[in-house]
């Protein structure tokens, strides 16, 4: 497993891991499926059913053209608002708005927090990342979310396999900012 | 740079800025890409529909597995030639240019006449394709008049 750099200017804020059996490291690898419309289109097919359920729940009939069209959208977005944030060299512009805790009952930021990406609007697309510092993040991966959970399908369970393999890679390069973790714990 | 970013800079790779380079040209190339990305869903659409498997599409169109690959992904380049080559062996229209037209001409007995309508200046404003031109109305009185007067009125 390597951690790849991504975004440096100024300052180094996003990685990305590259597992050892992929070419591609996880933010290119998520962007290349996402703009094939052959995997797409395969992906709705086999996930027809969660596909309707999710058409369903938000009240939007999504066929499988129109679910690869929105895909294709939103990935577009998702991808020019990290180019923005990439090209904007601006540590203002902070990765923080970008990145949430994975788990919505989560409030505290801390060091190794699993983390998720996703557009303001509502959108199935989503990036994985690890939380190391503030603004500093390594992205793990991605998935197209259509169920509410990420254990009840095989491929976003993977994501969170994922997640918890970098997080115990982080920590034995010895990647954990400890004042942090102290200042949570005296509750600064 | 605080300790934690520096440790991470120490076992931090550079792959070449793999995916800034490819965001920066799907940026910069959009316009194409979308219609390519066109193109792959209706030519997957109707291979599905006629139950006909890439390889053989490929076979028809005398090319390549992979290049029938490539099309499906919607990523690549498309010449005219290969898009002809897509419509003519799958039956199907995948460019539809709009034609302007201020007349249509119709048939009557006494020769060819113009016609135009408010239909007609409503289709040429918002650029409908001619075959909703053509199938405008045609009325018979007006084609007594003069086509000048037409255009006026």
């Amino acid at each position: 497993m390597k951690i790849v750099r991504i975004i440096v200017d100024s300052k180094p804020t996003l990685y990305a891991i590259r597992f050892s059996d992929s070419e591609y490291n996880e933010l290119d690898r998520n962007f290349e499926l996402w703009n094939d419309q052959e995997y797409l289109r395969s992906f709705f097919k086999e996930h027809a059913g969660d596909l309707r359920s999710y058409s369903l729940f938000h009240s939007k009939e999504y066929s499988t053209e129109a679910a690869v069209r929105k895909t294709l959208s939103d990935a577009e977005n998702l991808e020019n608002k990290l180019l923005d944030l990439a090209e904007a060299g601006d540590e203002y512009q902070v990765l923080q708005t970008l990145f949430k805790q994975l788990n919505d009952m989560e409030t505290d930021l801390y060091p190794l927090q699993k983390s998720k990406g996703k557009l303001k609007y509502q959108s199935w697309l989503r990036i994985y990342a690890i939380r190391i510092d503030r603004d500093l993040y390594v992205m793990t991966g991605g998935s197209i979310k259509l169920t509410k959970k990420m254990q009840e399908r095989k491929h976003t369970q993977v994501e969170i396999n994922k997640m918890n393999r970098v997080v115990e890679y982080l920590r034995s390069v010895n990647l954990v900012n400890e004042d942090e973790f102290k200042r949570l714990e005296l509750g600064l | 740079m605080t300790d934690i970013r520096k440790k991470i800079e120490e076992i931090a790779v550079d792959d070449g800025g793999k995916w800034l380079k490819k965001a920066r040209y799907r940026r910069a190339n959009r316009g194409w890409l979308r219609k390519s990305q066109n193109i792959a869903i209706r030519v997957l659409s109707v291979l599905d529909e006629k139950g006909m498997q890439q390889k053989e599409l490929a076979e028809a169109m005398d090319v390549s597995p992979q290049q029938v690959s490539k099309i499906v992904k919607g990523k690549q380049n498309l010449t005219l030639q290969t898009v002809s080559k897509l419509e003519q062996v799958l039956g199907i229209s995948l460019f539809e240019i709009p034609r302007p037209s201020f007349t249509t001409k119709v048939e009557s007995k006494k020769g060819i006449t113009a016609n135009f309508d408010k239909r007609k200046e409503r289709s040429f404003k918002t650029q409908e394709p001619l075959k909703t031109v053509v199938n405008g109305s045609y009325n018979p009185e007006e084609q007594k008049k003069s086509p000048l007067s037409l255009v006026k009125a």
